[in-house]
């Protein structure tokens, strides 16, 4: 199937090429430099992976979306048969393949041996250390696109799903198949979560196997499937697309929606992930330019100013400079008193929240008579733990993250002087510009909001949880790290006391409360205590962790940040003044100054056509 | 029967407050459980059949299979969330049971015809509130197979999930409390033709240990007349390592007629069979000294005397395929000494 629009590539090889001849002149390195990226970009190929779990058609698919009728090069059993990542390459005139092993080395085999390699048949356990098998033919496919055919998540197999996992993050395109006979279940939800990491907007849901089921099952099949990932929070952004892969193959494209996933992919591809990847591209390119055309501008804008105006701004510079270095001084002295109140502030509530997440969790454990401490509430523990520590984060975690922000502001504000030189001289170009005056010109330094550098500096920190449950900003991940430390433990520590309770409530029940029954129910209040012994450890390491790991490290941030605010300053001022001090040189020399600055001007004009291309993506 | 259960339970208590060691204690305590649960089976007129599955491998397809007669609602999706128990009675009718016990009858319908109607529109969304407390669905039927004594059990399917938060699968605490405590004297588990997954062996793994001996698997797969090297195959790749499983496979399609009468037919077979408690009590024990035996020497903390009263309890049961009891038991005995 062809999907992709080659021109729209070409058009913006073009526009970088333009760029490269701009600079040509003004910077051979950087010209160079441009050209590497325009060469990456042609290269590049997107891919298309099918993941799923077990059984669920994605070597059916793979073989239909390559317009086969056979399954020779993506062999299909009645078990679990793909074993290997198989890449599938349009190479016209070349029908062969080519097997890459564990070591690096390869050996080239026809589409006959294909089997012998991928599939649990012909290759047991991967017994022949293969990392992929690379398949050329002339196939019905984009030269820009590269087909992944991976083997099924929950098989038997385990490293089945180690190569999935493994393989996620490297796809442009996830086509994720599910079953129709088979509703989404929680070990697909799981596989799910774990692609939603990356990003969601590339993921195409599809339930296979429509032939398998009447109209009813199908329905309910795809209302099922909608609630429960809607559910689960994880927003499919595509439709939900329901297919047969089977009668695909067997070449009957019209039936149910096989032909719709193939346009959507198609308009995915040639358009929000093409302007993604342009945008990104452009991105790059711009920002290596970016030095060049300012050092430009800035000489332009110099040599329209007088001898004498110049030598009042240097001299100006001189004076200003020494009130900015003291203003900056003072003003980094309270950011760092404010920091460290700020975390002694967070360390400080450290102890409530502790007391507030055992008060919850223990009292409840102690409170419940032995009795009724039954299964269910044991299962439920983890949760209730995990949603207890969140819940009592929140607010102090919500705090933290403003005040961080806050200091950062209150920094600018005690620093008006530095305010005023970043705007008078950061000069930036027409549309690119940074708008100084809402982003602060500590944002401006580092490019970004305050928001997202303070983020940056906190999060850092805390960045240990595993992202799976995609929590957002500090709160989550802060969230995540607790709640997952504690999670797995209290899991651990619940499923060895589940099978004695159980016991018990059976003994309780079947022979009425003797005096037997009194010297179990002794021993099992004993494991009680063990489990809230248990959990007040865990408890407490995951608080120690916070207190002797976390927060020392936001300490040390801190210094980052203070360090690097200092080195850009005065990187800024000192460049600054090396401009004016040009500019006055070349005032005096007054050589050569007209014909320059027409060529600046000219240059400058390009290069301002070019960037308005590039963001209102006209090329 | 009962009255050596009790004594042996009795024992077992004794020996279990006596013992030292945490996994002697242990294997004292499960073996305690095993021979309550098998008491209470003794107790029972009935036998008890559960159909157990991940969700939609066919359970209800198969139950419908069982009864020859459409009356268990086929979803496509999670929608069985309490187990149904289907029992004798001489009108096709529909009971509730509630937490507190309590039995509400709420239809009673003419034709099966009726009674899937019913089931089916209140295993969907419009789950009335009587409905979606119950804990159990108990449906009657005229059936023959039912009428000699059979009760089946058709179970939540478990890995299903809704999406919600800290989901491990919405049923599975539903069927792993019924598992544990329901006693079943047959455990029919139910995996579909083409994929048994990781989640869903771990499952079956953990409690078919839990039925030792009253295992049975059946394989609902979409082709009529499996071949035998595909079966063998099914076998060697999944059932290798869940050993009570293995010799009692049974390859299904649970849509055709032909298969669903070799259905009824095993049935009735197994039904006949599984009330000889006093083997199923010797295995218990046999079993029972192998473990003993494998760390006695370390522990040499065991009352001999006990020993020696479960042996002559054991006599009591007075069958031949109690001789290889008693020979373990005796070599117990003597390694301890």
């Amino acid at each position: 199937m062809k999907i992709i629009d080659e021109n729209k590539k070409r058009e913006i090889i073009s526009w970088a090429t333009n760029m490269e001849d701009l600079l040509r002149s003004q910077a051979p390195e950087v010209a160079a430099e441009i050209h590497r990226e325009i060469l990456n970009f042609d290269e590049h190929k997107l891919t298309i992976a099918v993941v799923g779990m077990l059984k669920r058609g994605k070597s059916t698919f793979c073989n239909a979306f390559l317009g086969r009728r056979d399954d020779m090069l993506a062999p299909i059993g009645r078990f679990p048969t793909t074993g290997i990542i198989s890449e599938f390459i349009n190479a016209p005139g070349k029908e062969s393949a080519r097997v890459i092993f564990g070591d690096q080395s390869a050996q080239n085999i026809g589409y006959s041996e294909i089997n012998s390699y991928v599939t649990e048949d012909g290759n047991p356990e991967n017994k022949k250390n293969v990392y992929k098998v690379e398949v050329f033919g002339n196939f019905d496919l984009d030269n820009e696109i590269t087909l992944i055919d991976l083997p099924g998540d929950e098989s038997i197999y385990a490293y089945h799903s180690e190569i999935v996992y493994n393989y996620l993050p490297n796809a442009d395109i996830i086509i994720f198949l599910s079953s129709a006979n088979d509703p989404i279940s929680f070990s697909e939800l799981a596989l799910l979560r774990k692609i939603k990491s990356s990003d969601m907007k590339k993921i195409f849901f599809v339930i296979n196997k429509a032939d398998k089921c009447d109209d009813e099952e199908l329905n309910d099949a795809k209302q099922h499937d909608r609630q429960t990932l809607a559910n689960a929070g994880i927003a499919i952004e595509n439709n939900i697309y329901t297919i047969s892969a089977k009668n695909a193959m067997n070449g009957n494209l019209d039936c149910f929606d096989f032909k719709k996933l193939l346009n959507d992919m198609s308009a995915f591809l040639n358009q929000d992930r093409n302007e993604l990847v342009i945008q990104s591209f452009c991105g790059r390119i711009m920002a290596i330019a970016k030095p060049i055309i300012q050092d430009l501008y800035l000489t332009n804008k110099l040599a329209n100013i007088s001898a004498v105006e110049l030598e009042e701004k240097i001299s100006n510079l001189e004076q200003q400079k020494i009130q900015m270095t003291c203003e900056l001084r003072e003003g980094l002295e309270e950011f760092s008193d404010n920091w460290d109140e700020m975390l002694k502030e967070f360390e400080n509530a450290l102890p409530q929240i502790k007391n507030n997440v055992e008060e919850t969790i223990i009292g409840e454990i102690q409170a419940s008579s032995i009795l009724s401490l039954n299964k269910k509430q044991i299962e439920k523990l983890p949760e209730k733990i995990a949603v207890t520590i969140e819940k009592e984060f929140s607010t102090a975690c919500g705090v933290l993250e403003k005040r961080a922000e806050q200091n950062l502001k209150e920094l600018e504000k005690n620093c008006p002087s530095v305010s005023c030189f970043f705007s008078e001289y950061n000069y930036t170009l027409t549309s690119r510009k940074t708008d100084i005056s809402a982003n602060g010109w500590i944002a401006n330094l580092f490019y970004g909001s305050v928001a997202y550098i303070t983020g940056n500096a906190i999060s850092g920190a805390f960045s240990i949880g595993s992202g799976l449950m995609g929590g957002s900003g500090i709160l989550g991940t802060i969230g995540n790290f607790v709640g997952s430390s504690i999670n797995a433990v209290a899991g651990t520590a619940v499923s060895t006391l589940l099978g004695p309770l159980f016991i018990l409530s059976t003994i309780v029940t079947t022979i009425g409360v003797g005096s037997q029954v009194a010297s179990f129910i002794r021993k099992k209040q004993v494991q009680k205590e063990k489990l809230i012994q248990e959990l007040r450890r865990e408890i407490d390491g995951a608080f120690n962790s916070i207190k002797f790991e976390k927060i020392p490290y936001l300490r040390k941030q801190k210094e980052v940040l203070i360090a690097e605010i200092q080195k850009e300053f005065s990187k800024s001022v000192k460049s600054q003044e090396e401009k004016l001090q040009e500019a006055l040189k070349d005032k005096k020399s007054n050589s050569n100054n007209l014909v320059n600055a027409e060529k600046r001007k000219l240059l400058l004009e390009e290069y301002s056509a070019l960037e308005q291309q590039a963001t209102q993506g006209n090329f | 029967m009962e009255k050596i259960c009790n004594n042996i339970l009795y024992l077992f208590h004794i020996a279990s407050q006596n013992s030292e060691d945490d996994e002697l204690k242990d294997l004292l305590e499960n073996m305690y459980d095993r021979i309550l649960d098998l008491r209470v089976r003794v107790n029972k007129e009935t036998i008890e059949i559960a159909f157990v599955g991940k969700s939609n491998v066919g359970k209800s397809t198969l139950m419908n299979a069982v009864f020859g007669e459409n009356v268990a609602p086929k979803r496509n999706g999670p929608y069985t969330a309490a187990v149904v128990e289907y029992r004798y009675g001489d009108k096709y009718s529909i009971l509730l049971k509630k937490p507190d016990r309590v039995l509400v009858e709420i239809v009673s319908c003419d034709s099966p015809d009726e009674l899937y109607g019913k089931l089916k529109a209140e295993s969907t969304v419009s789950e009335t509130a009587d409905f979606a407390e119950a804990e159990r669905i108990i449906v009657k039927l005229p059936s023959k197979l039912l009428k000699a004594g059979v009760v089946f059990y058709d179970t939540p399917g478990f890995g299903a999930t809704k999406g919600e938060n800290n989901d491990m699968g919405i049923h599975d605490g539903i069927v792993k409390s019924f598992l544990e405590s329901q006693c079943c004297d047959q455990i029919f588990w139910i995996f579909r033709g083409d994929n048994p997954t990781r989640a869903e062996l771990d499952f079956v793994k953990e409690y078919t240990s839990l039925y030792e001996d009253c295992n049975r698997l059946i394989v609902n797969v979409d082709e009529d007349d499996m071949p035998i090297d595909f079966q063998n195959k099914y076998k060697a790749k999944y059932l290798s390592d869940i050993k009570s499983l293995q010799g009692h496979v049974l390859f299904i399609n649970a849509k055709n007629a032909e298969d669903a009468k070799k259905l009824q037919k095993k049935l009735e077979e197994y039904s006949a069979n599984c009330h000889e408690y006093e083997k199923v009590l010797s295995v218990l024990l046999k079993r029972f000294c192998v473990h003993c035996s494998d760390f006695i020497h370390r522990y040499p903390v065991w009352d001999s005397c006990i020993l020696a009263k479960i042996e002559r309890l054991v006599k009591e049961l007075n069958k031949n395929y109690l001789e290889e009891t008693i020979i373990a038991l005796k070599k117990l005995d003597k390694s301890i000494k």
